[in-house]
Protein backbone atom coordinates (compact mmCIF):
# COMPACT_ATOMS: atom_id res chain seq x y z
CA UNK A 1 0.00 0.00 0.00
CA UNK A 2 3.03 2.68 0.51
CA UNK A 3 4.52 1.63 -2.22
CA UNK A 4 1.05 2.32 -4.17
CA UNK A 5 0.14 5.70 -2.22
CA UNK A 6 4.27 6.59 -3.20
CA UNK A 7 3.96 5.59 -7.20
CA UNK A 8 0.63 7.53 -7.15
CA UNK A 9 1.82 10.19 -5.66
CA UNK A 10 4.99 10.40 -8.56
CA UNK A 11 2.64 10.08 -11.11
CA UNK A 12 -0.04 12.19 -10.26
CA UNK A 13 2.28 15.15 -9.57
CA UNK A 14 4.24 14.10 -13.11
CA UNK A 15 4.28 17.84 -13.54
CA UNK A 16 5.87 18.85 -10.82
CA UNK A 17 8.57 15.67 -10.16
CA UNK A 18 9.58 15.12 -14.15
CA UNK A 19 12.45 17.77 -14.00
CA UNK A 20 13.68 16.55 -11.17
CA UNK A 21 14.01 12.43 -12.05
CA UNK A 22 17.42 10.63 -12.99
CA UNK A 23 17.78 9.47 -16.08
CA UNK A 24 16.58 5.96 -15.00
CA UNK A 25 13.25 7.91 -13.88
CA UNK A 26 13.96 7.79 -10.13
CA UNK A 27 13.31 10.77 -7.93
CA UNK A 28 16.08 10.73 -5.28
CA UNK A 29 15.14 13.04 -2.46
CA UNK A 30 11.30 13.80 -1.33
CA UNK A 31 11.23 15.63 1.11
CA UNK A 32 8.24 15.76 4.38
CA UNK A 33 6.29 12.96 1.79
CA UNK A 34 5.14 11.78 5.59
CA UNK A 35 2.96 14.78 5.90
CA UNK A 36 0.74 14.21 3.05
CA UNK A 37 0.73 10.75 2.85
CA UNK A 38 0.13 9.05 6.63
CA UNK A 39 0.53 6.11 5.65
CA UNK A 40 4.72 6.90 5.04
CA UNK A 41 4.33 8.74 8.24
CA UNK A 42 3.35 5.01 9.67
CA UNK A 43 6.73 4.10 9.11
CA UNK A 44 7.55 5.89 12.05
CA UNK A 45 4.70 5.82 13.98
CA UNK A 46 5.01 1.69 14.16
CA UNK A 47 8.25 1.11 13.70
CA UNK A 48 9.75 -1.29 15.90
CA UNK A 49 12.43 0.97 17.30
CA UNK A 50 10.34 3.25 19.39
CA UNK A 51 10.81 1.52 22.70
CA UNK A 52 14.34 2.35 22.00
CA UNK A 53 14.11 5.87 20.84
CA UNK A 54 11.69 6.52 23.60
CA UNK A 55 14.27 5.11 26.14
CA UNK A 56 17.01 7.73 25.11
CA UNK A 57 14.89 10.44 23.78
CA UNK A 58 11.55 10.37 26.58
CA UNK A 59 9.39 10.50 23.50
CA UNK A 60 10.53 10.49 19.90
CA UNK A 61 8.59 12.35 17.65
CA UNK A 62 9.16 12.77 13.77
CA UNK A 63 10.80 15.96 12.50
CA UNK A 64 11.10 15.50 9.05
CA UNK A 65 11.69 12.99 6.46
CA UNK A 66 13.56 12.20 3.13
CA UNK A 67 12.24 9.32 0.58
CA UNK A 68 14.71 7.88 -1.97
CA UNK A 69 13.89 5.54 -4.58
CA UNK A 70 17.60 5.20 -4.97
CA UNK A 71 20.37 5.18 -3.13
CA UNK A 72 21.39 8.88 -2.02
CA UNK A 73 25.43 8.27 -2.81
CA UNK A 74 25.97 11.29 -0.74
CA UNK A 75 29.39 11.79 0.49
CA UNK A 76 30.53 10.93 4.13
CA UNK A 77 29.39 13.32 6.39
CA UNK A 78 28.11 14.13 10.03
CA UNK A 79 24.33 15.57 10.40
CA UNK A 80 25.23 17.68 12.85
CA UNK A 81 25.92 21.10 11.08
CA UNK A 82 22.14 20.97 9.96
CA UNK A 83 20.93 19.46 12.86
CA UNK A 84 22.06 21.19 15.94
CA UNK A 85 20.12 21.64 19.03
CA UNK A 86 20.08 22.45 22.92
CA UNK A 87 21.09 20.14 24.14
CA UNK A 88 23.33 18.96 22.18
CA UNK A 89 23.14 15.32 20.32
CA UNK A 90 19.13 15.37 20.46
CA UNK A 91 18.41 14.12 17.58
CA UNK A 92 19.19 10.47 15.88
CA UNK A 93 18.70 9.39 12.08
CA UNK A 94 16.05 6.94 11.50
CA UNK A 95 16.41 5.04 8.12
CA UNK A 96 13.91 2.24 7.05
CA UNK A 97 14.73 -0.28 4.01
CA UNK A 98 12.02 -0.84 2.19
CA UNK A 99 13.90 -2.96 -0.27
CA UNK A 100 16.92 -5.33 0.56
CA UNK A 101 20.13 -3.36 0.38
CA UNK A 102 23.17 -4.83 -0.49
CA UNK A 103 26.64 -4.67 -2.57
CA UNK A 104 25.96 -1.69 -5.62
CA UNK A 105 22.70 -0.30 -4.82
CA UNK A 106 23.62 2.55 -2.59
CA UNK A 107 23.72 0.88 0.89
CA UNK A 108 24.23 3.00 4.05
CA UNK A 109 27.91 3.94 4.90
CA UNK A 110 29.64 4.43 8.52
CA UNK A 111 32.22 4.92 10.38
CA UNK A 112 31.92 3.14 13.48
CA UNK A 113 33.38 5.14 16.69
CA UNK A 114 32.93 8.06 14.35
CA UNK A 115 30.79 9.48 16.79
CA UNK A 116 33.11 9.68 19.60
CA UNK A 117 36.13 11.63 17.69
CA UNK A 118 36.28 14.93 19.66
CA UNK A 119 34.41 17.66 17.97
CA UNK A 120 36.38 20.34 15.83
CA UNK A 121 37.41 23.68 16.28
CA UNK A 122 33.86 24.70 14.63
CA UNK A 123 34.53 28.69 15.42
CA UNK A 124 38.17 28.45 13.64
CA UNK A 125 36.58 26.60 10.45
CA UNK A 126 33.48 29.61 10.60
CA UNK A 127 36.24 32.19 10.33
CA UNK A 128 37.48 30.98 7.42
CA UNK A 129 34.68 31.82 5.34
CA UNK A 130 33.04 34.48 7.41
CA UNK A 131 34.46 37.54 9.49
CA UNK A 132 31.74 37.44 11.84
CA UNK A 133 30.23 34.84 13.51
CA UNK A 134 26.72 36.72 13.66
CA UNK A 135 26.79 35.99 9.71
CA UNK A 136 27.13 32.98 9.27
CA UNK A 137 25.14 31.69 6.25
CA UNK A 138 23.06 28.38 7.53
CA UNK A 139 23.10 27.20 4.23
CA UNK A 140 26.37 27.64 2.85
CA UNK A 141 27.78 24.42 0.95
CA UNK A 142 31.42 26.18 1.37
CA UNK A 143 31.29 25.60 5.17
CA UNK A 144 29.63 22.07 5.12
CA UNK A 145 32.14 20.80 2.51
CA UNK A 146 35.20 22.05 4.65
CA UNK A 147 33.53 21.08 7.98
CA UNK A 148 32.98 17.11 6.42
CA UNK A 149 36.60 17.45 4.61
CA UNK A 150 37.96 17.94 7.85
CA UNK A 151 35.88 14.93 9.95
CA UNK A 152 37.24 12.56 7.33
CA UNK A 153 40.43 13.97 7.97
CA UNK A 154 40.32 13.17 11.54
CA UNK A 155 38.73 9.49 11.42
CA UNK A 156 41.09 8.80 9.04
CA UNK A 157 44.20 9.70 11.10
CA UNK A 158 42.48 8.18 14.09
CA UNK A 159 42.25 4.37 11.65
CA UNK A 160 38.63 4.46 11.84
CA UNK A 161 37.50 2.50 8.86
CA UNK A 162 33.96 3.10 6.23
CA UNK A 163 31.54 0.19 6.57
CA UNK A 164 29.11 -0.77 4.71
CA UNK A 165 25.98 -1.86 5.96
CA UNK A 166 23.50 -4.25 4.13
CA UNK A 167 20.23 -4.84 5.62
CA UNK A 168 16.82 -6.57 4.80
CA UNK A 169 13.77 -4.85 4.00
CA UNK A 170 11.93 -3.61 6.79
CA UNK A 171 14.97 -3.13 8.79
CA UNK A 172 15.76 -0.15 10.67
CA UNK A 173 18.97 1.45 11.13
CA UNK A 174 19.62 4.53 13.60
CA UNK A 175 22.63 6.45 13.75
CA UNK A 176 24.22 8.92 16.06
CA UNK A 177 24.26 12.61 14.96
CA UNK A 178 27.82 12.56 15.53
CA UNK A 179 28.22 9.73 13.25
CA UNK A 180 30.18 10.12 9.58
CA UNK A 181 27.92 8.19 7.22
CA UNK A 182 27.13 8.32 3.61
CA UNK A 183 25.72 6.47 0.76
CA UNK A 184 27.71 3.80 -1.39
CA UNK A 185 27.88 4.08 -5.19
CA UNK A 186 25.36 2.59 -7.02
CA UNK A 187 26.93 0.20 -9.28
CA UNK A 188 24.23 -0.73 -11.63
CA UNK A 189 21.91 2.55 -12.41
CA UNK A 190 18.99 0.69 -12.87
CA UNK A 191 18.97 -1.02 -9.12
CA UNK A 192 16.95 1.19 -6.84
CA UNK A 193 17.08 1.50 -3.09
CA UNK A 194 13.15 2.42 -1.90
CA UNK A 195 13.99 3.80 1.66
CA UNK A 196 13.02 6.31 3.92
CA UNK A 197 15.25 8.72 6.34
CA UNK A 198 13.67 10.32 9.30
CA UNK A 199 15.06 12.86 10.98
CA UNK A 200 14.02 12.36 14.71
CA UNK A 201 14.23 14.54 18.32
CA UNK A 202 12.39 14.98 21.33
CA UNK A 203 8.77 16.89 21.40
CA UNK A 204 8.83 20.52 20.62
CA UNK A 205 13.03 20.71 20.66
CA UNK A 206 14.19 23.57 18.31
CA UNK A 207 16.52 22.34 15.33
CA UNK A 208 19.45 24.96 14.67
CA UNK A 209 21.35 25.22 11.61
CA UNK A 210 24.69 25.92 10.57
CA UNK A 211 24.75 29.34 12.03
CA UNK A 212 24.49 28.24 15.08
CA UNK A 213 26.58 25.07 14.73
CA UNK A 214 29.58 26.81 13.99
CA UNK A 215 28.79 30.42 16.19
CA UNK A 216 28.06 27.97 18.90
CA UNK A 217 25.28 31.02 20.18
CA UNK A 218 23.85 30.22 22.97
CA UNK A 219 19.76 29.80 21.84
CA UNK A 220 16.31 28.27 23.00
CA UNK A 221 15.87 24.96 23.86
CA UNK A 222 12.11 24.57 22.51
CA UNK A 223 9.65 26.24 20.24
CA UNK A 224 6.40 25.83 19.76
CA UNK A 225 5.54 23.19 16.72
CA UNK A 226 2.13 21.71 15.21
CA UNK A 227 2.12 17.94 15.54
CA UNK A 228 0.06 15.20 13.73
CA UNK A 229 -0.89 11.84 15.37
CA UNK A 230 -1.32 8.52 14.43
CA UNK A 231 -1.00 5.59 16.57
CA UNK A 232 -0.56 8.25 19.73
CA UNK A 233 2.69 9.08 18.02
CA UNK A 234 3.52 12.49 16.83
CA UNK A 235 4.74 14.20 13.81
CA UNK A 236 5.01 17.40 12.65
CA UNK A 237 2.37 18.47 10.62
CA UNK A 238 4.84 20.23 7.63
CA UNK A 239 2.58 22.17 4.76
CA UNK A 240 4.25 21.33 2.43
CA UNK A 241 6.04 18.53 0.12
CA UNK A 242 9.62 19.13 -2.04
CA UNK A 243 10.94 17.25 -4.18
CA UNK A 244 14.73 17.51 -4.22
CA UNK A 245 14.64 20.75 -2.02
CA UNK A 246 13.78 22.76 -4.91
CA UNK A 247 10.71 23.75 -4.84
CA UNK A 248 7.78 23.64 -1.84
CA UNK A 249 4.58 22.41 -3.11
CA UNK A 250 1.49 22.75 -0.67
CA UNK A 251 -0.72 19.51 -0.22
CA UNK A 252 -3.71 21.51 -2.06
CA UNK A 253 -0.85 21.40 -5.02
CA UNK A 254 -0.53 17.75 -4.55
CA UNK A 255 -2.65 15.66 -6.20
CA UNK B 1 22.59 11.45 31.89
CA UNK B 2 21.90 12.41 28.28
CA UNK B 3 22.19 8.86 26.35
CA UNK B 4 23.17 10.89 23.26
CA UNK B 5 26.50 12.47 24.74
CA UNK B 6 30.15 11.77 24.41
CA UNK B 7 30.27 10.11 27.14
CA UNK B 8 27.49 8.24 27.51
CA UNK B 9 27.21 4.65 28.94
CA UNK B 10 24.77 2.34 29.03
CA UNK B 11 22.45 2.99 32.71
CA UNK B 12 22.94 0.27 35.46
CA UNK B 13 19.17 -0.12 34.62
CA UNK B 14 18.01 -3.55 36.73
CA UNK B 15 13.94 -2.78 34.63
CA UNK B 16 15.84 -1.92 31.45
CA UNK B 17 13.92 -3.86 28.78
CA UNK B 18 16.91 -6.85 27.20
CA UNK B 19 16.28 -5.89 23.84
CA UNK B 20 16.60 -2.11 24.22
CA UNK B 21 20.03 -2.74 26.49
CA UNK B 22 21.50 -4.43 23.58
CA UNK B 23 20.71 -1.77 20.94
CA UNK B 24 22.50 0.87 23.73
CA UNK B 25 24.95 -1.21 23.47
CA UNK B 26 25.42 -1.18 20.51
CA UNK B 27 24.30 2.70 19.47
CA UNK B 28 26.96 3.76 22.29
CA UNK B 29 29.83 1.63 20.94
CA UNK B 30 29.42 2.35 17.27
CA UNK B 31 27.40 5.38 17.05
CA UNK B 32 24.35 3.09 15.29
CA UNK B 33 22.47 0.45 15.80
CA UNK B 34 20.58 -2.29 13.14
CA UNK B 35 17.36 -2.84 14.20
CA UNK B 36 15.32 -5.89 12.92
CA UNK B 37 11.79 -5.99 11.94
CA UNK B 38 9.18 -7.53 13.18
CA UNK B 39 6.11 -9.52 11.91
CA UNK B 40 3.94 -6.48 11.75
CA UNK B 41 5.59 -4.09 10.32
CA UNK B 42 7.30 -6.65 7.73
CA UNK B 43 3.74 -6.87 6.46
CA UNK B 44 3.70 -3.53 6.12
CA UNK B 45 6.82 -3.01 4.31
CA UNK B 46 6.96 -6.37 2.57
CA UNK B 47 3.27 -5.52 1.40
CA UNK B 48 4.37 -2.10 0.60
CA UNK B 49 7.16 -3.47 -1.51
CA UNK B 50 5.29 -5.95 -3.82
CA UNK B 51 2.77 -3.42 -4.28
CA UNK B 52 5.90 -1.21 -5.78
CA UNK B 53 6.98 -3.94 -8.42
CA UNK B 54 3.33 -5.13 -9.26
CA UNK B 55 2.22 -1.42 -10.08
CA UNK B 56 5.69 -0.64 -11.71
CA UNK B 57 5.31 -3.62 -14.05
CA UNK B 58 1.99 -1.91 -15.64
CA UNK B 59 3.64 1.16 -16.46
Amino acid sequence: MLAILFLNSKKNNEAITTPIQDSSGCLRRIVNLHTNKPAIAELFTSNPSLPFLDYIMGEATLYTSLVFEKGSTQDIHRDTPYFWTNPQYSYVGVWVALEDVGPGNGALRVVPGGHKLPELDRQSIAKKFFKDLDSINPYSDELWCEYQALVKQQYVSAGLIEKEIHVSKGDTIIWHPQLPHGGSPILDDLQTRLSIAMHVTPPHLAVYHQDVFFSNKVVPSTKDIKYSEINNRRYIAHDTVSFGHVTNYTHDQLL
Amino acid sequence: MNLLDYDAVVPDDLYLDSSVKKYLTSFLRDGFVVIPSNSDFLDKVEHARHSFFEFKKKQ
